[in-house]
């Protein structure tokens, strides 16, 4: 009640973490407000429409919120969230039914891949490079590089056998590296 | 070598976050959800504890009454007395619980 009210802004992740595992809402806030759009972005990224990955987001939010008291080191607050977004978005994946992980979706054929190479100027744009994928590579680029999990810890989090996921994100790797002009080759993801 | 730099290029990009203008209000979304579910839980915590006292003093009515503890309305020979008074009692008590737990809620809807 009679705290001094600190401000938030400028201030690096570990202290506004310490902040506001003491209750500061401000200092969370600041935190939203910093990492709202990366945690957006990899939902979409994922494959989660606009309005989704928003309501994901929050989602995500509001549990950091709740067990923000558990992480230790507050440097880690982005990854740790992604995590719980991600967490959050396969969840969702697995109820809407909408994935078979054990059956391959087919490929684009050669006409669709010509039609989805962007100019050099939108290569950048992560987001669209990512719809050349199939809804399941998508997932499992998403979650190994986006979420930073190892391929174990996505296949534990996906429910399916390590040797898949490793399969998906070779596949979508070489997809990626054909969208985006860096040659084919194979993955030496972490894993 | 390439694959490698690809794959570092690759999460540098997803650690890209785009330019949102949205930010201010994202987060003002998100601390609404927060006060919500904090005045839920006060709310929830609160009920809990007005139906415990309620009980407490159900259960320890005659002994305040002997103790000559609160005022003489309480005492066991009066309002109280009987089973029907006791259950007009505990309807008031809930009607009164439920109207205030329905503020907090609204309140927290507001």
């Amino acid at each position: 009640m009679f705290g001094i009210k600190r401000n938030p802004v400028g201030r690096p992740d570990a202290e506004l973490v310490a902040w506001a595992a003491a209750g500061d809402r401000a200092a969370f806030g600041e935190l939203v407000r910093r990492h709202g759009s990366a945690v957006r972005a990899l939902l979409r990224r994922m494959g989660a429409e606009a309005a989704t990955a928003d309501d994901l987001a929050q989602d995500a939010f509001l549990q950091a919120f709740q067990k923000i008291g558990a992480l230790h080191n507050g440097a880690v607050f982005l990854p740790w969230l992604k995590q719980i977004a991600a967490r959050l978005y396969v969840r969702r994946w697995k109820k809407d039914k909408r994935l078979e992980l054990m059956a391959e979706t087919p490929e684009p054929d050669a006409d669709d891949r010509a039609a989805h190479h962007a100019p050099v100027a939108a290569r950048i744009d992560l987001e669209q490079a990512m719809k050349v994928l199939s809804p399941v590579q998508r997932m499992c680029v998403s979650l190994c590089f986006g979420a930073d999990l190892s391929h174990a810890e996505a296949a534990e989090m996906l429910n399916v056998p390590l040797g898949t996921v490793k399969s998906h994100v070779k596949r979508g790797l070489d997809k990626l590296r054909a969208e985006m002009g860096a040659g084919p080759s194979g993955s030496q993801a972490h894993g | 070598m390439a694959e490698m730099q690809f794959e570092h290029d690759l999460r540098a990009l997803f650690d890209q976050a785009p330019a949102d203008a949205d930010a201010a209000r994202f987060a003002a979304r998100v601390d609404r959800r927060i006060v919500n579910r904090q005045r839920m839980a006060a709310g929830l915590i609160s009920v809990l504890g007005l139906a415990g006292l309620a009980i407490a003093f159900l259960m320890f009515r005659p002994s305040l009454g002997e103790l000559g503890v609160g005022p003489s309305i309480l005492s066991p020979d009066n309002l109280l007395a009987s089973a029907g008074d006791i259950g007009l009692w505990a309807v008031g008590i809930v009607v009164v619980t439920l109207g205030w737990a329905g503020l907090q809620l609204a309140g927290s809807e507001a």
